[in-house]
């Protein structure tokens, strides 16, 4: 018994390091952030003035992958074609949709085949057709064979004609001036080679014809969590990273990359959930390893919004394919850890990624069965016991709330005290229960990685409540 | 067992770390308030001030209420909003205004202050008033390492006066590579004074011979930045470029400058050069100049290995036989390589030629 008394011993002090070391490392992060987001503000002056025409913004290809999305297709192409940027084409990929979504868009802007040669870059499945439209001139549909989100991407990249390209989920608000926010880190830093911006959630929103027109919260609890969840993911995790040039994703709902460098890394896995982060964290790799000079920035502005799961079923299986995505993200380029040549990137947000938030589920379940089993064996007395159930809920608040002051420093998006009272309110109340479940889906979607589940189109079926038909 | 010290040490930790959550809370609180109201009062300054400098935009100044000091910053950033919309007698109008205001020994404090906020802000008025007088605070501002601030010194510099902004610029125009070319290509064209792009297209002919690396990138740099400025100023310097030249980097740049017949002979001295991006270039200047005589030799481009010649290469085609579908569509028929024929194609269809 004395034994099992002293590995558990040993066992909580290895967990105590781990919670000094998640903590401090989310309080730095955070530091950081500020930094970052001090300097965004202090640039907002140019916000006041009228922007100039300025045509030396290169074009731009938005793709935009559709799988089954008939009933929103033609509306969120109509809005992406009401973008203020001056040159930019947008293709939409009908990645073998079993749906009417190819039949719509075709009635919706007067497609006709078009007779594109191109330059097939990038592997994928047969294409049947490129379709043009006749009302759009910068409309252009591919209408492939099915091979996934990242396949189609793939596709697109490969009939796109511009150097930057957009990839954009189908069922993405975009902010009018998102273009123009997203391509200016390209335009001030020619090392540039791919960009993110802030993702929102849009449920309990207002939109009309494709875009927001008034911010809100929704009614239903599991959004309203998810909310200040998305303002720490955004507005610390990846503004904090930025300054190291160390971020590892960037949403696969909007984020803008140059493709000379895409291609050269060989486009988008095909056999990856996570296709979005395992690109980011591969461009890393690559060019830390071919020693060439790159930054992968973060824009804090909020460019898109997205409807979040608003079920605990659907919840569940958005985070178990992230998790799943970000273990084959990181170990399909363990190359990046610990690289001489890696920086910032391979020394501290690729083993801080892999500690804390890949394996971290299971540290973390571990340690709380711990306190539980320590607790019944006497090994955690009761004062412990709660003294570190109280540090833990205290330092949950404050990552949250930090956030929440980042957001009312830069953008205050959310007009009413009222609403910032509640935000606050679902920063305590993740600690109960929220921020434990997801950790258990976090630890499913460890296990289906490790296990081995076919991978598949990542849809999520959505309501679409906040939309309404423009009037 | 885990200590009771180390256990009242957590406690404290987290009493002291609420703390901190509810500062945190205040200063949100705070940030709020203050929002709210920097918003109304700015509302009302917008209310007063927005007739007052509509009239004196419109020549109809008329008395002036003072200008507190809490307003100086609402006044600055609506002068400049205004100052940004504007052209020509109503700019000089809005100057008249600020001077009578007298916030020009604001505009200074806030230069010298370290916040980059104020920097910008000052940087900004100050290239709208063309005020000279703080021309070497502003110079050491365009050596600061921090890219913005110093690409907006340099912005008001050339607006107080760009003859002698480039005369002090030249060297880290070319040479400060975190300064964007696009950007710099802006400003210079906002200037939009002959002189300036005459002395930068003097340069472009010194550095013509250069054959170090060095000089190449400053060159090329240069060419980027001369693609603004109006053709008769810099198509001698391109010409004694073509001369002496061998870098395919630059050949393909001043390519584009080409737009008179009498340069198809450079043109075609370039049909068959080695890299692709040169060939481009002549595809894209034989469909500017270049005539329906020129399509045999334009063919050839077509059958390129390279998808971007051949797309090229067919946009100039059809430009050149000025869109005759019969034409074309001969043409098409007699071309024996696939590739050919899927460029003619798609740019026929794109065009609405078929």
């Amino acid at each position: 018994m004395s034994h099992y008394i002293d590995a558990m011993l040993s066992l909580q002090w290895l967990f105590l390091i781990y919670f000094a070391a998640v903590n401090g490392g989310y309080l730095t992060l955070n530091v950081l952030a500020f930094l970052n987001m001090r300097r965004h503000i202090d640039t907002q002056v140019f916000d006041d003035l009228p922007q100039a025409y300025n045509n030396f913004k290169p074009p731009i290809s938005l793709l935009v992958p559709a799988y089954n999305e008939a009933p929103t297709i033609a509306a969120s192409v109509r809005s992406m074609l009401q973008l203020t940027y001056h040159e930019f084409e947008i293709i939409v990929i009908n990645d073998g949709s079993r749906d009417e979504t190819m039949a719509e868009l075709r009635s919706e802007f007067d497609l006709i085949p078009f007779p594109e040669a191109y330059w097939r870059k990038l592997p994928t499945q047969p294409v049947h057709g490129i379709w043009r439209s006749t009302r759009y001139p910068n409309l252009r549909v591919i209408d492939k064979e099915n091979g996934g989100k990242a396949d189609a991407l793939n596709a697109g990249i490969n009939a796109s004609r511009y150097p930057l390209f957009c990839a954009v989920d189908a069922d993405s608000v975009l902010q009018r001036n998102s273009l123009q926010l997203i391509v200016q880190p390209f335009i001030e830093d020619a090392r540039t080679i791919a960009a993110g911006g802030t993702v929102r959630v849009v449920n309990g929103c207002q939109v009309s014809g494709g875009f927001l027109t008034a911010v809100g919260l929704p009614h239903k609890l599991l959004p309203m969590l998810q909310i200040v969840e998305y303002l720490r993911a955004f507005l610390f995790g990846r503004l904090g990273w930025t300054p190291l040039n160390a971020m590892l994703i960037i949403s696969g709902a909007f984020g803008l990359f140059r493709k000379a460098s895409v291609i050269e890394a060989g486009g988008y896995r095909t056999d990856t959930v996570g296709e979005d982060m395992e690109l980011v964290v591969r461009l890393h790799r690559l060019h830390r390893k071919r020693g060439i000079p790159y930054r992968i920035v973060f824009v804090p502005n909020p460019v898109c919004w997205t409807e979040v799961p608003e079920t605990l079923r659907i919840l569940k299986s958005q985070r178990v394919r992230w998790q799943r995505g970000l273990s084959e993200s990181l170990t399909t380029n363990l190359g990046l850890l610990f690289n001489p040549r890696g920086g910032w990137v391979s020394w501290f947000a690729f083993p801080f990624t892999l500690v804390f938030e890949w394996i971290g589920p299971v540290i973390e379940v571990f340690g709380y069965a711990f306190m539980i089993v320590g607790f019944w064996l006497g090994v955690v007395s009761l004062p412990a016991f709660l003294a570190f159930t109280l540090l833990a809920i205290v330092l949950g608040i404050l990552v949250s709330v930090s956030a929440l002051m980042l957001e009312e420093m830069s953008f205050h998006l959310y007009p009413k005290p009222r609403q910032l009272a509640l935000l606050f309110l679902m920063s305590i109340v993740e600690n109960f229960g929220y921020r434990q479940i997801t950790l258990l889906w976090r630890l499913s979607g460890l296990l289906h990685w490790l296990f081995g589940t076919k991978a598949k189109w990542g849809s999520m079926p959505r309501s679409a409540s906040w939309h309404q038909p423009k009037s | 067992m885990l200590s009771e010290h180390l256990a009242q040490l957590v406690v404290w930790l987290s009493i002291a770390l609420s703390v901190l959550i509810l500062l945190l809370l205040v200063q949100i609180a705070l940030l709020r308030i203050g929002l709210v109201r920097r918003t109304a009062r700015e509302q009302r300054f917008l209310k007063v001030w927005q007739p007052i400098l509509a009239a004196a935009v419109a020549g109809e100044p008329g008395d002036l209420p003072p200008l507190a000091d809490d307003e100086k910053i609402f006044f600055m950033k609506l002068w400049n909003h205004l100052h940004e919309s504007l052209r020509g007698k109503a700019r000089r109008q809005l100057n008249v205004i600020a001077l009578r205001c007298g916030i020009l020994q604001d505009v200074y404090a806030l230069l010298g202050r370290k916040d980059l906020r104020s920097r910008l802000l000052a940087l900004i008025t100050l290239g709208h008033l063309g005020d000279r007088s703080s021309w070497n605070n502003i110079l050491k501002l365009t050596r600061h390492r921090d890219p913005l601030l110093s690409l907006v010194a340099a912005r008001t510099l050339f607006q107080i006066h760009p003859e002698s902004a480039l005369t002090d610029l030249m060297q880290p125009l070319l040479e400060r590579e975190d300064w964007p070319t696009a950007q710099l290509a802006l400003l210079l064209q906002e200037a939009g004074q002959e002189n300036i792009f005459a002395m930068l297209a003097k340069t472009a002919s010194q550095l013509a011979g250069s054959t170090d690396p060095a000089g190449l990138a400053r060159l090329n740099r240069l060419l980027r930045l001369l693609e603004v400025a109006p053709y008769q100023l810099v198509i001698a310097a391109i010409r004694a470029i073509f001369a002496v030249t061998a870098d395919a980097e630059i050949i393909a740049q001043c390519l584009k400058f080409l737009r008179e017949p009498n340069d198809l002979p450079t043109v075609m001295r370039h049909l068959d050069h080695p890299d692709w991006v040169v060939r481009l270039q002549v595809a894209q200047a034989l469909g500017r100049i270049g005539t329906a005589r020129d399509t045999t030799q334009l063919a050839k481009l077509l059958s390129d290995p390279v998808w971007w010649v051949r797309y090229r290469a067919a946009q100039a085609m059809v430009s050149l036989m000025r869109g005759n579908s019969p034409a074309l569509a001969e043409l098409r028929t007699r071309l024996t390589d696939r590739y050919a024929q899927d460029a003619l194609e798609m740019v026929l269809t794109e065009r609405g030629g078929r």
